[in-house]
């Protein structure tokens, strides 16, 4: 409970350097090498059954259309490892859209405009970490109130219209310019944007103490706790972060479409979380990796695109994410339970259910 | 085994602070407010004419919300439940045609019910966290539902179907009564009963309130685990097909849209807190009731529907804030 005695730090001053151990290998093999796996396979699969799959601009378009969930995954692979969640990411690209081409039309500079707006993300972020860490509120019921009123917000501040922005300038060559470009492999400037915001995101989960400390809140948050670890200060900056983040991803979708649109981005919590969950990173938090984010996010548009060439309807679309999801989810929770079960087995007669 | 009689054995610490109290009862008295709110400020309120409508357009949330309810006394959550809807109603359209209503409403609850199965077993055997095995089938439900018609709407023509969403029964006074709510309120009563005085409803309290203690006394919990994300598919199911009922269509991409929200708020309203273990019919159907008032209120009064999102968003805010804050308070006692 945060109030009295409880809330006072009773660990050293300094908190203790956080070491966990990586993956141990061979422990859990389907977890570490599942999704590199199953990106390698569903990539030679598409290149057989679709000509030109592997093509220069058929792969750096899949890279371009997986950038904004993409940047978001980054700040949900924190939460999540964290033992949180967020809900409310598609609604806070939204109204990113929509306040960043307001902005722009009132004459700011692009970028200027960009980091207000990410400012503003991570002021929203921070009012729901601290609902979440100090009023020791469920995340989600929190961010699913976020996500209602953020979009209500969107809808309220763009007057329910699409809000116009610039073909041409700064604004443009965010949203479309090509960074690099190898023969015909293109790399466009959203798609640099995520790849290194995984590559930060990854070096800050890995290397400080803040990414440390969400590996240790997931896994034992009254441990940590114990351990000097500032879990309520971690847990609002991981949530500003990651709204943040969602932030950024609607500026460069409203970039990209040239429209601030208040019903962008819905849906994208889902894509979002599902990527995380597919590349290995356990729901109940303390175990996972950026990398595994990454593959995840690079997966899921493989398969949308392979749906779309396909020809089917966005409702398959919709179908297939779901039972991904699911399948992906049942098929984690039965390798992580299976090692817990053999060790069960010695310790405790077995349950009358 | 025998019937046994069980008294009331809820988590909540008997009401002796006014704070326990207002958690408890300030529903109804929330409830009672807003009806006053409305016959002064909102025009043409008091009337028969918008009590009925008020009724019937419920009743939807009433049956998702004591679904809800079920799923939030094991601690679990179900946000398919517009997806639910949508499945029922597609398939209750499909069959309507060449196999007449009685069957197309059972093909539509057993659809529903395989869905709330399919749930339960994710959350039950694979302990997957019920938030996560809903919102796959959140995407999936409302994917199949639309793949199955092409995402085109379906209008209905069976007339003894549609006129359930349609009837009345007269009263004296020039009033009369939905027979939606006349089945809602029967079915709530029936729930009621079910939660307080059969073992069913002690079970599904005690598997929210310690699992692992009532898995240690012997009583079957991942069979009630099952069974509460069952009643909310079935429950949701309903719902389904009365909007489908009362449009006389079916619209995949449509029904039920969201209703998850309005169900979580519904409970929530209603003071229940999500740490499981509390099941409480009565403050459910109210919770429901204030919701769409709520609703009701605010697009009669002209505000814009933005708002009324960002509002609906900051109560459901408010009462679980006030909900945790209340419940931990009484703990500490």
């Amino acid at each position: 409970m945060p109030s009295g005695a409880a809330r006072r730090r009773t660990g050293p001053r300094r908190p203790l350097p956080v070491v966990l151990p990586r993956f141990r290998a061979g422990s859990q093999p389907g977890q570490v090498l599942g999704p590199p796996l199953a990106l390698a396979v569903s990539l030679v699969a598409a290149g057989i059954a679709f000509d030109g799959f592997l093509s220069g601009p058929n792969l750096s378009s899949v890279l371009e259309r997986s950038a904004f969930v993409g940047i978001i995954v980054v700040g949900m692979t924190y939460l999540i490892i964290a033992g949180g969640i967020d809900l409310s990411v598609g609604s806070v690209a939204a109204l990113a859209g929509v306040v960043v081409a307001k902005l722009v039309e009132a004459g700011i500079n692009p970028l200027a405009a960009l980091l207000a707006t990410m400012a503003v993300g991570a002021l929203i972020g921070l009012a729901q970490g601290v609902a979440i860490a100090r009023g020791n509120l469920e995340p989600f019921i929190v961010t699913l109130a976020g996500l209602l009123s953020v979009r209500g917000l969107a809808l309220l501040l763009s007057d329910e219209q699409n809000v116009a922005l610039p073909n041409e300038g700064l604004a443009r060559t965010i949203g479309t310019g090509t960074v690099v470009s190898v023969g015909e492999y293109q790399l466009t400037s959203p798609a640099a944007i995520m790849l290194v915001t995984f590559l930060l995101g990854s070096v800050v989960l890995r290397r400080t103490v803040f990414g440390r400390s969400l590996y240790a809140i997931g896994g034992d948050e009254k441990s940590a706790r114990l351990l000097g670890v500032r879990v309520v200060s971690v847990k609002i900056r991981a949530y500003a972060v990651c709204a943040a983040l969602a932030a950024l991803a609607g500026v460069l979708l409203a970039y990209r479409q040239t429209l601030g649109r208040p019903f962008a981005a819905e849906t994208y919590e889902l894509f979002a979380i599902g990527a995380v969950v597919v590349g290995g990173t356990l729901l109940t938090g303390g175990r996972g990796s950026m990398l595994g984010s990454l593959f995840g996010t690079l997966l899921l548009f493989v398969i949308q695109v392979c749906i779309n060439r396909m020809g089917l309807s966005a409702f398959w679309q919709q179908l297939v994410s779901g039972i991904f999801l699911l399948t992906a989810v049942a098929f984690q929770r039965i390798l992580q339970s299976a090692p817990e079960r053999r060790a069960a087995r010695h310790r405790m007669p077995r349950r009358a259910n | 085994m025998e019937a046994q009689r069980v008294d009331r054995p809820t988590a909540a610490p008997a009401p002796r602070q006014v704070s326990e109290l207002l958690r408890r009862h300030g529903i109804f008295v929330g409830l009672g407010c807003l009806v006053v709110l409305n016959v002064i400020i909102t025009p043409h309120f008091w009337a028969w004419t918008t009590l009925r409508l008020q009724l019937q357009q419920v009743t939807p949330l009433v049956f998702t919300s004591l679904g809800m309810a079920f799923v939030v006394a094991t601690k679990g959550i179900d946000i398919s439940v517009g997806a639910v809807m949508a499945v029922a109603s597609v398939v209750a359209a499909l069959a309507i045609g060449p196999l007449g209503w009685p069957v197309a409403v059972l093909l539509a609850l057993g659809s529903a019910a395989a869905c709330g199965l399919l749930n339960g077993s994710l959350v039950a055997f694979l302990r997957i966290q019920p938030i996560v095995a809903t919102l796959g089938f959140l995407v999936a439900g409302r994917g199949l539902a639309s793949v199955i018609v092409d995402g085109k709407s379906k209008s209905l023509y069976d007339d003894t179907f549609i006129s359930f969403g349609r009837r009345y029964f007269e009263l004296p006074f020039g009033a009369s009564v939905p027979l939606a709510a006349v089945v809602w309120v029967a079915l709530s009563l029936a729930i009621w009963w079910l939660v307080r005085s059969t073992r069913f409803g002690f079970l599904v309290r005690a598997a929210g309130a310690n699992p692992v203690a009532a898995g240690l006394s012997g009583q079957r919990v991942r069979r009630t685990t099952v069974s509460v994300y069952v009643i909310s598919g079935v429950l949701a199911g309903i719902a389904g097909m009365y909007v489908t009922a009362l449009a006389a269509n079916s619209d995949a991409t449509q029904v039920g849209l969201l209703m998850e929200l309005d169900a979580i708020a519904a409970v929530v309203v209603g003071g229940t807190t999500l740490q499981g273990g509390e099941l409480s019919v009565p403050r459910t159907v109210a919770g429901a009731n204030f919701v769409l008032l709520t609703e009701t209120t605010l697009l009669r009064n002209n505000v814009d529907t933005a708002l009324t999102q960002l509002i609906s968003g900051l109560i459901i805010l408010a009462a679980v804030f006030v909900a945790a804050r209340i419940s931990r308070r009484s703990e500490r006692m």
